[in-house]
């Protein structure tokens, strides 16, 4: 137990300075960028760039502001986007439950299907089932998900809608059921790919195992041994890309979002970007990067609290 | 060693000749043949070594040859084939745009082969040329990875101690910084090119690859033919060079071999983020982007350019998937 | 088969799980912007694009978020749309861009121009029960007129009312700024010149009031960022705002002219890809997109009803006058590079959005002397010309004593998909025409402007949009002293026209100076060689009517009488 609470709190040491790095790095990389928040098609006289300036605080040494920047974001203050007046903090605190309703139904959705098509090829490996499973994988990791987006937005909500006269899916919004299965599924395809593939592997792994062979040999059904012995042991390993799988989804939210004209925060990262946004990038960056990191950190603390093989006193590469 | 070796045959060899025969079977009934030393020592099968093994496992596979094949057919493409097109990629004729494949030129009246794009350039040109580019930045950044991983996991893997626990906490650091996310951030920070972005996303990049590394010449240095060859005082560079890395090569040949469609991907992805190649070049992220704007009106660009794109990936990933079967030793019979 | 029951049966609560997952968080919070979309589909047989399903309201797309909409600080085309609607000022652009007295109900004029003496109307109310009196005005133009205010409008009121710049700086006092309240509704606005565009100034956001009491509690700082963060007086109030979604506008009861109104609620969508636009606008959850090149072939196949306005701007290439080693300080290389662009091809085969090749500096909307539009009175003064081109082009190498290798021309442009598109469109022309090899380098718009600022360019492909309905607003920019005269050109004869220009009482004779200066910066020296005036394109469903799309109204939905 000791040793778990060294762990994680050596753990917990690193995400946070991992933080602060990240911090420091994108307040840094903002000041490289050219012009300034209020560059805009117009010149603005000198003496209002002055009261500009003064009111932001940007007049002060960058030592200065990346201190006050720092500490301000501990408190959850990532300042003030230029264009809109906005405070960073209460754009993140509307746009992110949007994103995070999204990323979730995402996540469900590769999790479930992904598994359910990874047990399957395996189970019924060499025949059409594994074929038919690996082939959709296979699309899911090759096919960008803006096309993807694209696509389904086209047909099945377009095209659909107006052969069947029915709206069973909405072509934009984050309304209700109609508009949220489309996003959920175009942003989940490529980690349900990577899931399902996975899982394939850890069966088929599994199933050549002792234990399994001794199972059959003492009679249960192939139903109680995949679903009872060879199923739980096969999650393991997927339960470890559950971190890089969360940063998929929250990355490919950016794309998704902008098809569906879902207000989420992926959108506002996107925008910020493209009109150079200098305060509203820095803030969702930190932000981003801040639940990433932590999002790492519980995976990582779970699948150690739940896999005893792993030993907790240093992280098993 | 070999002298050693030897001597030590020598002995052997007089122990046991010439045989004491003696008993009811007449000593007619054998024949002397003597004792062949370098016989003795020989392995009955020849000696297959773990490259060549691994080579002629990917040989018998249906699918490995495939998608080999259809990658260098790419990649033969990719540099040649914008030499021999008659359109330049940026080469405009905007009296002849969105045409659909098979369109005879305009003006020269050649062919265009996947038809023209919304600015009337060559469709086949650019997703040739793009090809060009996209793979460069692939292999480019994939190669970068995996040298700056290698080198910087062998380094820590190898000497361990303080050396390992300050390399590792720094990489801990640096891999917890989300990928993409840094990679837009640089993009957006630098100027376009493809310099940037093979700078920009081989950055953090690189950390897996090194936590890898690291991992197995961790477990390989405790081997003995690593002690022994540093008993002898073979340098840690030697060390690193002769004995450790030809025995991660596996692991790097799989990671290179599924980095390089990752790698496609990011770009496509930052294009439609407006991040990425500079105009008039093309990429196939960038293609795909301007295609997709129009795929209502003209979905051959689409249906061109994505499949480019996927069987590209396609073939990386399944030769990935293969080369890591034929290389895992608990499928070596 | 027993494994299709298990994989029928898991995708069933795969589905079910992903969508219940998170429910009962959003159910209900949006109900306002739920669009029936069940019931559309049916109609669409009967009608190409009858528009969206509800009663009494328009959807039309606004893009992107209007991003500031306290009128003090505002300065973007989008937020101007929304203010349009929820606010009046003392005048109001009609359908034709002409200024129509709104909360001014009589205005009388000085004789040197320069007062503007206006009696309000009384039954204008904000949304907080407060009636609208001239102190609004005076509480506006002076926090305006104020370095905590940090607006960067600022210079648009501050350069013209007497005494702006003096109390901008802080050395006179609030009181001294020329806007008066001579009681609750009589307002006496002072210029420090002769205006002959006031009327269209008191239309503008920077110009409108604002309820000093509102704005005090709400706090500057959050003033206009949410529905209930601002306090409107106009015939539309904001019902509902969700951030980078939509925003729902819905008609005033209160106000003292709800006739003008056009429909009962407008939702302002915020879709940032024109695909999905597009898609939107086909499937009927949208009335009104605006369309790119790229899709004038579709709505053309699709029957989509469309219309087109020229938007005011003016897009054109900056010459860098400083690179004399490039031969740009000479007039007839700049002249020849400019006219070697096939204008017309440009605006049919590339932009295909409605714009039209430039004929001059000022664009066909702006207003002129005496009602007329200044464009028609003036004149053609640039145009395409290849031959022409490649003769100014040779006989300035000569000049230069350059050849044509030695140039090594690179062009700046914004890096979005159609700055570079219409880039590379150049670079084409100037090979074909004057054989010559353009390096192209796109930057995001704020290096862009950077680059232009530090002077570090050849030539740059940019655009201008008016800040208000006069030719000067594009005729100053390039005196010897302006900080939008990246180029650094300068022309004593060209500065002194515009010195003279805007202290000139008599309009006509100002329109003479102002034709004479255009001629001289875009044709005698080519310091700037317009391409074309943009122009918008958009599609529009069966059920929008009363809809003014202008120049200097992207949307106004009070026009309906």
């Amino acid at each position: 137990m000791a040793n778990q609470l060294r762990y994680i709190l050596k753990r917990i040491i690193y995400s946070f300075i991992t933080i602060l790095v990240l911090t420091s790095v994108t307040f840094l990389l903002m000041q490289l960028l050219p012009g300034d928040p209020f560059t805009g098609g117009k010149d603005i006289p000198d003496t209002v760039m002055e009261a500009l300036k003064a009111k932001y605080g940007l007049d002060k040494p960058v030592l200065q502001q990346l201190i006050m920047y720092i500490g301000n974001a501990l408190q959850g203050d990532f300042g003030i986007s230029i264009p809109d007046g906005r405070a960073v903090t209460d754009i993140i605190k509307d746009a992110f439950p949007v994103s995070f309703d999204l990323g979730v139904r995402a996540l469900l959705f590769a999790f479930i299907m992904g598994i359910l098509l990874g047990i399957v090829a395996a189970v019924k490996r060499g025949t059409a089932w594994d074929s038919g499973a690996m082939f959709l994988a296979l699309v899911g990791v090759s096919v960008p998900s803006f096309i993807m987006g694209a696509l389904l937005q086209y047909f099945l909500a377009l095209k659909l809608g107006q052969a069947t006269g029915v709206q069973v899916f909405s072509i934009v919004g984050w309304t209700d059921w109609h508009s949220k299965i489309l996003p959920a599924f175009a942003l989940a395809f490529g980690s349900m790919a990577t899931v399902s593939r996975l899982m394939r592997t850890s069966m088929l792994d599994v199933l050549s195992q002792d234990y399994i062979k001794t199972a059959k040999a003492k009679g249960l059904s192939q139903r109680q041994i995949i679903w009872r012995h060879a199923v739980r042991n096969a999650i393991m390993p997927v339960i470890t890309v559950m971190g890089p799988l969360v940063a998929a989804v929250l990355t490919g939210a950016f794309v998704v979002e902008n098809i569906f004209a879902i207000p989420g925060l992926g959108r506002y990262f996107v925008t910020s970007v493209q009109t150079r946004n200098y305060t509203l990038i820095a803030g969702t960056t930190v932000f981003y990067g801040t639940f990433l990191i932590l999002a790492n950190l519980v995976v990582d603390i779970i699948y150690g609290l739940i896999d005893p093989r792993i030993k907790l006193t240093g992280r098993k590469e | 060693m070999m002298a050693k070796k030897k001597k030590l045959q020598a002995t052997q060899a007089t122990k046991y000749t010439p045989y004491d025969v003696s008993g009811k079977i007449g000593g007619d009934a054998f024949e002397v043949i003597g004792s062949d030393a370098s016989s003795m020592e020989a392995i009955a099968r020849p000696s297959i070594s773990f490259m060549k093994d691994a080579w002629n496992r990917i040989r018998k596979s249906k699918v490995a040859i495939v998608c080999m094949t259809i990658l260098a057919l790419i990649i033969l493409g990719a540099i040649f084939l914008p030499m021999i097109c008659p359109f330049g990629y940026e080469q405009q004729n905007v009296a002849f745009q969105n045409k659909p494949i098979m369109s005879p030129d305009s003006v020269t009246g050649q062919m265009h082969i996947f038809g023209t794009d919304n600015l009337g350039r060559d469709v086949f040109a650019r997703v040739w040329y793009g090809a060009r580019i996209s793979l460069t930045i692939a292999v480019a950044v994939a190669l970068i990875d995996c040298f700056v991983g290698v080198l910087y996991g062998g380094i820590s893997g190898y000497f361990g101690g303080a050396v390992d626990t300050i390399m590792m906490r720094i990489l801990e650091i640096i891999s917890g910084i989300p990928y993409l996310i840094i990679v837009i951030l640089l993009m957006t920070v630098m100027e376009r090119g493809m310099g940037t972005i093979i700078v920009a996303y081989s950055l953090t990049g690189w950390t897996g690859m090194a936590r890898l590394v690291r991992g197995q010449v961790v477990s390989l240095k405790e081997q003995e033919f690593v002690i022994a060859a540093k008993s002898m005082g073979a340098s840690p560079a030697r060390i690193i060079g002769k004995h450790l890395v030809p025995n991660v090569l596996s692991v790097i040949i799989v990671n290179i071999t599924l980095d390089i469609p990752n790698v496609i991907f990011t770009e496509a992805f930052l294009s439609m983020l407006g991040l990425g190649i500079a105009p008039p070049q093309s990429s196939w992220g960038m293609m795909a982007n301007n295609a997709i704007q129009v795929f209502q009106m003209y979905p051959t660009q689409l249906i061109v350019v994505a499949l480019f794109i996927c069987v590209t990936m396609l073939s990386f990933n399944l030769l990935g998937d293969q080369l890591r079967d034929a290389f895992d030793p608990k499928l070596r019979r | 088969m027993k494994m299709k029951k298990i994989l029928a049966m898991a995708l069933a609560s795969a589905m079910v799980l992903s969508l219940g997952a998170c429910g009962s968080s959003d159910s209900g919070s949006t109900s306002g912007s739920d669009s029936s979309a069940a019931s559309d589909g049916t109609e669409a047989a009967s009608s190409a694009f009858p528009g969206t399903a509800e009663d009494d309201t328009y959807v039309v797309d606004l893009r992107a978020e209007p991003p500031e909409l306290n009128s003090i600080l505002t300065t973007d085309i989008a937020s101007g749309d929304i203010l349009r609607e929820v606010m009046v000022g003392l005048y109001k652009l009609d359908e034709n861009d002409t200024p129509q007295p709104d909360l001014a109900e009589t205005t009388e004029v000085s004789d040197d121009g320069r007062t503007y003496t206006m009696t309000l109307r009384q039954d204008a109310k904000w949304t907080n029960g407060e009636p609208v009196t001239a102190h609004d005005f005076v509480f506006s133009y002076q926090t305006i007129c104020s370095k905590e205010a940090a607006s960067s409008y600022a210079f648009i009121v501050y350069d013209n009312l007497l005494n702006g710049n003096e109390v901008y700086e802080g050395t006179m006092d609030p009181s001294e700024l020329g806007v008066k309240a001579l009681d609750d509704y009589t307002l006496e606005v002072t210029f420090e010149n002769p205006i002959p565009y006031a009327e269209h100034l008191f239309s503008f956001a920077s110009y409108y009031p604002v309820n000093q009491k509102a704005y005090e509690e709400i706090g500057a700082d959050v003033y206009g960022d949410d529905a209930d963060k601002i306090v409107t007086n106009g015939a539309y109030t904001i019902s509902e705002w969700t951030h980078n979604d939509h925003i729902t506008l819905t008609k005033n009861e209160d106000f003292y002219d709800p006739d003008r109104c056009a429909v009962g609620t407008i939702r302002y969508t915020m879709m940032n890809d024109a695909n999905t636009r597009m898609n939107a606008f086909q499937g009927g959850q949208v009335d009104c997109i605006n369309l790119n090149a790229d899709q004038m072939d579709q709505a053309e196949q699709l029957g989509i009803k469309t219309e087109s306005y020229v938007d005011n701007g003016n897009w054109y290439i900056q010459f860098n006058t400083q690179k004399t080693d490039k031969g740009l300080d000479n007039a007839n290389i700049r002249r020849g590079l400019g006219m070697a662009i096939n204008t017309q091809s440009l605006c049919d085969d590339i932009l295909r959005n409605g714009s039209v090749p430039a004929t001059g500096l000022v664009p066909t909307t702006i207003a002129g002397a005496n009602g007329e539009k200044y464009r028609d009175a003036v004149g053609d003064v640039v145009s395409y010309n290849a031959e022409e081109a490649k003769k100014y082009f040779e006989q300035g190498l000569q000049e230069t004593g350059l050849s044509a290798e030695d140039l090594k021309l690179s062009i700046l442009c914004d890096d979005q998909t159609s700055g570079q598109r219409d880039a590379e469109f150049f670079q084409a022309q100037w090979k074909e025409v004057l054989g010559i090899d353009v390096e192209i380098t796109p930057q995001p718009f704020k290096s862009r402007l950077d680059s232009m600022k530090h002077g570090d360019f050849d030539m740059v492909y940019a655009g201008w949009s008016p800040d208000y309905n006069d030719p000067m607003t594009f005729l100053d920019m390039f005196t010897t002293t302006n900080g939008n005269n990246y180029g650094k050109y300068s022309n004593a004869e060209y500065d002194s026209l515009v010195a003279s220009a805007l202290v000139e009482g008599d309009v006509a004779a100002r329109q003479d100076m102002l034709a004479q200066a255009e001629k001289i910066v875009t044709n005698d020296d080519a310091a700037i060689f317009p391409l074309y005036f943009s122009g918008v394109t958009y599609a529009v469903s069966d059920k929008v009517q009363n809809m003014t799309r202008t120049g200097f109204q992207e949307f106004d939905f009070t026009d309906a009488k």
